[in-house]
């Protein structure tokens, strides 16, 4: 068991805690509340895709057993191919770069300055917008010929640039409004873990004679450790799944260069009334999830224990 | 140069930093408000035009006369707000007892409620609806609030957030014979603000914004939501559908449906304050 | 926990308002719902049609409900579960199959007969589209179909003769070579133009499914069909096919006169950006309230030989539901609705109804006539219980993606197609 050290040690040295341990209720009472709505709206729907998934039905009538035959099919289908390694490149072109702006971001509007709730407001209101009026403003916005955005690249003299309609361009430019509109996401949760890094520790390792940068290198990242492992996980997750603003900006064009895997699923199940095929794709992208969601857990046990 | 003048240009530095990052990601929302006042004859120009030649209350009155955004808006608010009370509560009460409680099974549970994060909750949608249509609570509040209940990303954040604190804060409560209750409610919580802050600011946005399980599980204006009701009016890519997109009210709208989304990320701003809850604890 | 106080005061406080005001609305005697995909300016003109209907009927509510066609159509097959099924539903006329051949639409043949409804009252192409397998399951509502927007300012100021629009194929690319203009007032074609530094375009048209469109009209310019006549797979005539496709693929790449990349044709249009551009009838509003320049509108062009252009129409069917009252109801709604639809022309959409059309109301609407005039020779998609997989406007769809491939990327065309009826043989394979 980690040791606790006495109370008045600095918080710099508090261990990861022990827990205790409960037979009999109590831990139950604590999670029943949860537990109740999970098993019956989330847990029993994912259960029931799961069902559907080994089924061929149009949502009306009545489903058709068919076993395995979807994920069969799936497996030889040159588009969920395309599909998974779209987002597969979306991943890579989100998720460091989500991470990495948030914690910056986080620090720059957690200064006491007084720009800071307007900046917070600010960085953090795209993702309040919804996801069909983000659509409708970047569409517009990123047009090749009428553009907002093509227009001041031209005031410079650069462009115009087919952001929507180059089968090279498309995706970075669904990664370019994708972090616009969720970065403020993770920039409040590296907010909250701030929240638990004394200040007192960082003046003193300033008075110590550390620089701002040394500080946040030894102090601040490593005691946002545990919040980094949050951001790197729900961002992975997220862009695993990411849909909306494909749906609303190129519905997986020009081609099928910016197709996704729930892009491709909601494009089985939801326009093309093939809800099976489509449910299996999502048993995919949990399998895919949860390959990067263990891989993940094992890094971070090494670094604890390292 | 002296220290504090060094310091005092640094702050100078990251304040109009803070001012311009906040300008660029406020400038797209800008640009739909605008938009949202121009008269819809205006609004399709090249070169665009930033500053109106006409400003007009039309498409704003548009959207309330046509239609029931009133009663929309009224329903997002207590499907959000619901939500939000029921899941802060619900998920903290979770979060603590699988990051501080040890008890048989609690890993597999817990990698068992993170594995949902991992699964796209369109696949959800249908059963659901099949679920609600049995109990015939269709058409109500309660089924566009109890989903969001299930959520796991709050459980996630508070557990991981109690999994971090140091053992010793409950055992000094525990020696003067506080039970779990009140262990979780007078020492544990206090702690979680920001974190709380944060669940509530996720949920409200999650349930606010939320499309295609309020499309099938409502059908009168009665109990739908903002973001099914603007539907109404907001086209898709052009000719899609044989109808054309319009702008104005589809951004008068949409500008209207993000000010209490707003207000609550304002209202939980508060929340994010540090050095209260760690230094008062002691001893 | 003052700020949740304060939450909960204000909830309570909304509550209590809202229970003072928001009550359920009073009940009417019979209550229509009636489902479309009208989500533009075409929404506002159906909702004042509905209001005037209610004005002259009181104690009948229609309570129309709009959102994009295909959630609307998953909203239709979920509410069968549910028990809310509209009343009255509208779709397009290659709809029919998918939801008829699910037995989910009721026949009208009778009902039209009994509500005075006839076949010569109404344009035979859009009476026509209202059956499948010989059955009536529809009233037609409208006609839409492809025509050319005409910047007639431009035209003028590139000294062409507004009187003499082009119509074939050869004259379409003529005058657009001469509305092409680059910074240096060079066409293509003429040595020093530079493609990169064009100020104004002389057509525009769309890469989404309309292009496939576009390609499917000239299918049948050439006199070859997509389908063979079962529907059951592909059986069009590759050399035409490729024909097609390389016409369209040749006004971007080889006569530059299209924008190369283009979003959005119609917008580029109504921004002065392009000279004409091809688009459907519901702009026309778009086009009366922001064109800033006179305009006009000419048919789609023939390209080889035989005129042809794609079109569709909205249908108004009765899903099928147990009550005879609402069904009563419904029809004398669809009925009223036909018969005064040359409001309905407002929204672009040119009636059905042949003496809708012959109203000062419709006359006096702008830009109309060239798509009255395409009624003889508009070609539907194949009506077929797969047309929204096949032919679907969405996502990665095998039409979707043969279009943009030949439009936006100049891919060789003979590859563009090949994959196109393969992606069409397997949709139409799976069971």
């Amino acid at each position: 068991m980690a040791e606790n050290s006495a109370t008045s040690a600095p918080l710099a040295l508090r261990r990861r805690a022990s827990s205790r341990w409960y037979g009999g209720a109590t831990p139950w009472v604590f999670l029943a509340p949860f537990l109740a709505a999970f098993v019956l709206f989330r847990l029993g729907p994912v259960i029931g895709g799961l069902f559907i998934s080994l089924t061929r039905w149009s949502i009306v009538g009545s489903p058709t057993w068919i076993g395995l035959a979807n994920y069969r099919a799936l497996l030889r289908d040159p588009l969920f191919h395309t599909s998974l390694v779209n987002t597969l490149f979306f991943v890579l072109l989100t998720v460091p770069a989500m991470v990495a702006l948030s914690l910056g971001l986080a620090l720059l509007v957690n200064m006491r300055l007084a720009p800071k709730i307007f900046a917070r407001t600010s960085i953090f209101l795209p993702y309040v917008v919804m996801a069909a009026v983000v659509g409708v403003i970047w569409n517009w916005m990123l047009d090749s010929n009428f553009g907002l955005v093509n227009y001041a690249l031209n005031l410079i003299g650069l462009g115009p640039f087919r952001w929507l309609t180059d089968f090279n361009l498309a995706m970075p430019a669904v990664a370019g409004v994708t972090i616009w509109w969720t970065v403020g996401f993770n920039m409040i949760i590296y907010l909250a873990g701030l929240q638990d890094v004394p200040r007192e520790l960082e003046e003193s390792a300033m008075i110590d004679g550390a620089g701002g940068l040394a500080v946040l290198r030894h102090v601040t990242l490593p005691m946002l450790a545990p919040t980094t492992f949050v951001v790197i996980m729900l961002t992975t997750i997220n862009a695993g799944q990411v849909f909306d603003q494909i749906y609303v900006m190129t519905g997986g064009g020009p081609g099928t260069s910016t197709l996704t895997l729930v892009q491709y699923l909601y494009y089985q199940a939801f326009q093309g009334f093939n809800l099976g095929y489509g449910s299996a794709v999502a048993y995919f992208v949990f399998l895919l999830l949860a390959v990067f969601g263990i891989i993940q857990l094992r890094l971070v046990r090494q670094q604890v224990t390292s | 140069m002296t220290p504090s003048v060094r310091k005092r240009s640094l702050q100078f530095g990251a304040a109009l930093l803070m001012i311009v990052v906040g300008i660029v990601f406020l400038l797209p929302i800008l640009w739909m408000l605008i938009t949202s006042l121009k008269p819809e004859g205006q609004i399709m120009r090249y070169p665009p035009e930033f500053i109106p030649r006409q400003i007009t209350a039309e498409n704003f009155e548009s959207v309330f006369r046509r239609f029931a955004f009133g009663r929309w808006a009224f329903n997002s608010i207590v499907v959000a707000a619901s939500a939000t009370l029921l899941v802060v509560p619900v998920d903290a009460l979770a979060g603590y007892a699988l990051a501080r409680m040890r008890f048989p099974g609690r890993n597999a549970l817990y990698m068992l409620i993170l594995s949902m994060l991992m699964v796209p909750l369109q696949v959800t949608v249908i059963p659901l609806f099949i679920g609600f249509t049995e109990v015939k609570m269709l058409n109500t509040h309660w089924a566009l609030i109890l989903p969001t209940v299930g959520n796991v990303t709050g459980v996630f954040l508070l557990r991981q957030f109690f999994a971090s604190l140091p053992g010793e804060l409950e055992d000094a409560g525990r020696i003067d014979g506080a039970n779990q209750f009140q262990l979780w409610w007078f020492v544990m919580l206090p702690l979680a603000r920001p974190v709380m802050a944060t669940v509530a600011i996720i949920t409200f946005m999650s349930s606010w914004n939320n499309f295609l399980w309020p499309l099938i599980a409502v059908s009168n204006d009665f109990t739908r939501t903002l973001p099914v009701g603007i539907a109404q009016f907001m086209g898709g890519t052009s000719g899609a559908s044989g109808s054309a997109p319009t702008y104005g009210m589809p951004t008068a709208a949409a500008a209207m449906a993000t000010a209490p989304a707003v207000a609550v990320f304002l209202a939980m701003q508060r929340w994010f304050v540090r050095g209260i809850t760690t230094t008062g604890i002691k001893g | 926990m003052k700020g949740k106080t304060i939450t909960r005061i204000g909830i309570a406080a909304i509550l209590l308002g809202a229970l003072a005001l928001g009550l359920a609305p009073a009940q009417a005697a019979v209550t229509i719902d009636f489902w479309g995909g009208w989500t533009g300016p075409d929404r506002g003109v159906m909702e004042n049609l509905v209001n005037r209907y209610q004005a002259e009927n009181p104690g009948v509510k229609v309570n129309l409900f709009t959102v994009q066609w295909t959630p609307l159509f998953d909203r239709f097959l979920t509410s069968f579960r549910s028990g809310e099924v509209p009343d009255v539903l509208a779709m397009h006329p290659q709809d029919i199959a998918t939801f008829a051949s699910r037995n989910l639409l009721q026949p009208v043949a009778k009902d039209a007969a009994n509500a005075g409804l006839k076949a010569d009252q109404f344009a035979q192409t859009g009476w026509d589209g209202t059956f499948w397998g010989g059955t009536q399951y529809a009233f037609p509502l409208d006609l839409h179909m492809h025509a050319v927007f005409v910047n007639l300012d431009m035209f003028k100021g590139a000294g062409l003769d507004p009187s003499k629009l082009p119509t074939s194929g050869a004259e379409l690319i003529a005058a657009a070579t001469k509305l092409t203009i680059d910074q240096n007032g060079k066409h293509p074609g003429e040595s020093g133009f530079d493609p990169t530094k064009v100020k104004q375009w002389g057509f525009g048209m769309n890469s989404n499914h309309h292009g496939f469109y576009y390609f499917y009209a000239l299918l049948a310019q050439l006199g070859t069909s997509f389908l063979d006549p079962t529907g059951t797979k592909v059986a069009v005539d590759t050399a035409k096919a490729e024909r097609a496709w390389q016409w369209i693929q040749d006004l971007v790449y080889k006569h530059k006169v299209v924008p190369p990349g283009q979003t959005n044709a119609f917008q580029d249009w109504v921004t002065g950006r392009v000279a004409m551009a091809v688009d459907g009838p519901w702009q026309l509003p778009a086009a009366q309230q922001s064109a800033t320049f006179a305009w006009t509108t000419t048919t789609f062009p023939n390209v080889f030989g035989t005129p042809a252009a794609w079109g569709s129409g909205h249908i108004l069917t009765l899903p099928v539901k147990n009550d005879p009252a609402k069904r009563q109801a419904a029809i004398k709604f669809i009925t009223w609705l036909l018969n005064n639809s040359a409001a309905w022309g407002n929204s672009g959409n040119i009636p059905a109804n042949l003496a809708a059309r012959q109203t000062q109301e419709f006359k006096s609407l702008p830009g109309r006539t060239a798509f009255v005039n395409s009624f003889p020779f508009v070609v539907f998609l194949p009506d077929i219980p797969k047309t929204n997989q096949v032919f679907s406007a969405a996502g990665p769809s095998p039409i979707v993606v043969a279009a943009q491939n030949v439009i936006l990327k100049d891919a060789p065309v003979s590859q563009a197609l090949k994959q196109l009826i393969d992606g069409a043989n397997q949709i139409l394979a799976t069971p």
